[in-house]
């Protein structure tokens, strides 16, 4: 491996020295903020008047919500929350305008929040009639969790409904808003980091040809193996340091604003049917590594396009229109194969619902989840790209100009 | 030192860039001479090893054309190369000697000598794209020489230099071809015949003239343009 980290600076410069990379990331990084702290700009309306700003409705529920802290769901608290619903005037357009329920009633509103997402009450009055019961909510949150599942095996609904089992009960409610928040911002900035990489790293190899430094690298003694080994580097460590450096920034803002508070938080609180033994802080951590991983893999793969169809825009387009395809189309459930194959996709997977996602691969006896398939998927198809990326780059003639 | 190429080829679709070409070289400078589309620059890319011949090979000292030693020894100056506008001169000579395989310090040391020789030293640290046309090729030649080389292939090194940097960097040619082999193309014949040992002149793929050349410039010039005459009368 000669020369390989003085030729892994030079092409990491190279990187560098591209000024549509530093715009790009400039865009991004202003986005990818954006979409954390955006929630809390503007105003809550009520008749034209202002009821209050969002950044103060987030202040008044978190502290709410703290309040209620390594408090368990139970039937204790489910009818203290019902007593406290059950004394807002019926015959008011919008409650939340009350006195009543600003004064006893928004306290508990993270606990009404969880019933209601799993009961779906049409309206106030309905949740009034309610008769608190912890058993037939969580009764009702099994029911739902059985038929979500219906698309799965036999053996996978067995495995679902064995993890769901074991989870602890009653769930014990933990503010972590902070972790929500980021969680839900994640699925954007995959978006945002893959088109980055796509961006920044498409003309990698193919630039070599365009601006025809080519004939002097592949005709050096180490252009060939070296030099691509260098820029395989390059490239793949400047999606991951991107990657890492969106993500912290991210998570630090997102933390910063909605609180530190709830790294344990069990993940039904965010998603009530899924059978997942995760916290928040978890569910984070995750994501994270899943985007490093995603990142690592969608550079290998767009390496290999510059450097086989020896054209920057070609990789590009490649790349740009795989990601909106992601968005836009939707596999049935019933094409189970392809349905898993097109989740295990990075912009697919790094988001709550893949992490989430209820898919089972069969590994030795137990089953791997999605996302714990998609980390070594990401591994082997990194190394594959690479090989074939090599293998392009190495065989290129320089003919014809 | 001998490099053998041995009925080397190339095809394209339906045109035979260099056809069934056999040659031994030995240390000194051989002169390529060709008209526009003769074969030249497609011959000296096969040998570079950035060209891959349709039949044929190619051997240094009994290294083959696509092995790694065989480009250890390799310099190669294309006719039209790029360059990275934001390095400088003395970047762009650290970076292609880390390519061809020189350790740092050696490198440095290699970079500063050759920036000197070729009249850089005051400009190494200005970015490329202030570089003049003359300035960028004194730079390519300067890489060529980086790793001393034994094989030494320049596609019209002396384009775009002035009279007097020509007569210099003709005369520092002649000096490396006492102890390389020195494949140069040229459209000057002035300069093959002041500095080769050997004449080549290709037409249509092939090696149609192989030789010393005794006579004088004038001579060579005649004897060229009567090569060529069928294509420049049509021309």
């Amino acid at each position: 491996m000669r020369n390989l980290m003085t030729l892994y600076r030079y092409e990491f410069r190279k990187i560098l020295n591209r000024k549509l990379q530093w715009i790009t990331l400039a865009v991004i990084l202003a986005v990818s903020l954006l979409t954390v702290i955006s929630p809390l700009f503007g105003q809550s309306y009520v008749d034209g008047t202002v009821l209050e700003s969002h950044y103060e409705a987030m202040r008044k529920d978190s502290a709410y919500a703290r309040a209620l802290n390594g408090r368990p769901i139970n039937q204790t608290l489910l009818s203290e929350m019902q007593d406290a619903y059950r004394k807002i005037p019926l015959n008011r357009d919008r409650y939340s305008m009350t006195k009543e329920y600003q004064t006893w009633a928004r306290p508990y509103s993270a606990v009404f929040q969880f019933a209601d997402s799993i009961l779906g009450f049409s309206d106030l009055s309905e949740m009034q009639e309610w008769e608190a019961d912890e058993d037939a909510l969580y009764a009702a949150r099994l029911e739902n969790v059985k038929n979500s599942l219906r698309h799965l095996s036999e053996k996978e609904q067995s495995y679902w409904l064995e993890q769901d089992a074991r989870l602890p009960k009653p769930f014990v409610f933990r503010y972590a808003e902070g972790y929500w928040s980021l969680g839900s911002c994640f699925y954007t900035l995959g978006l945002e980091i893959f088109l980055l990489i796509a961006i920044c790293l498409s003309g990698i190899f193919s630039d070599e040809h365009t601006r025809r430094t080519d004939q002097l690298l592949l005709s050096s003694s180490l252009g060939k193996k070296e030099l691509y080994r260098a820029k395989l580097l390059a490239g793949i460590s400047y999606a991951l340091l991107c990657a890492a450096l969106l993500d912290l920034l991210m998570i630090l803002t997102g933390l910063s604003i909605y609180g530190f508070d709830g790294f344990s938080a069990p993940i039904q609180f965010a998603s009530w049917r899924s059978s997942m033994s995760l916290s928040a802080g978890q569910l984070l951590l995750i994501l994270s590594a899943l985007l490093l991983a995603a990142s690592a893999v969608t550079a290998a793969f767009v390496m290999l396009l510059s450097a086989a169809l020896n054209s920057s825009i070609g990789a590009l387009s490649v790349n740009a229109g795989l990601i909106l395809m992601t968005m836009f189309l939707n596999i049935p459930e019933e094409y189970r194969l392809a349905c898993q194959l097109f989740d295990l996709l990075p912009s697919n997977m790094v988001s709550v619902w893949g992490v989430l996602s209820t898919y089972l691969t069969p590994f030795f006896g137990s089953y791997l989840t999605l996302w714990q398939l998609a980390l070594p998927v990401y591994a082997v198809f990194a190394v594959l790209f690479s090989l074939a990326g090599r293998r392009a780059w190495s065989r290129y003639q320089v003919s014809g100009r | 030192m001998e490099l053998v190429i041995d009925r080397i080829s190339k095809q394209y679709q339906n045109k035979i860039a260099v056809d069934r070409t056999s040659l031994t070289l030995h240390q000194g400078v051989c002169g390529l001479l060709g008209a526009n589309g003769a074969g030249k620059t497609t011959l000296m890319r096969m040998l570079c090893g950035i060209l891959k011949p349709t039949g044929g090979s190619v051997t240094l000292d009994g290294m083959d054309v696509s092995s790694e030693q065989y480009r250890e020894k390799l310099g190669y100056l294309p006719q039209d190369f790029g360059y990275y506008p934001e390095f400088t001169g003395r970047d762009f000579l650290l970076y292609l000697a880390a390519l061809k395989g020189l350790p740092k310090a050696a490198a440095r040391r290699k970079a500063e000598k050759l920036l000197a020789l070729v009249s850089l030293e005051h400009d190494a640290d200005k970015k490329i794209k202030t570089y003049s046309g003359g300035m960028k090729q004194r730079l390519g030649i300067a890489q060529a020489l980086l790793n001393d080389p034994e094989l030494l292939v320049l596609d019209e090194p002396t384009a775009g230099l002035d009279p007097k940097e020509r007569v210099r960097f003709r005369n520092l040619i002649a000096e490396l071809g006492k102890r390389s082999i020195v494949l140069l193309s040229t459209h000057i014949v002035s300069d093959i015949v002041h500095i080769a040992d050997t004449v080549l002149i290709m037409k249509e793929g092939q090696i149609c003239f192989s030789g010393k050349w005794e006579k004088g410039e004038e001579e060579l010039e005649a004897f060229y343009l009567e090569l060529f005459g069928e294509e420049t009368e049509h021309a």
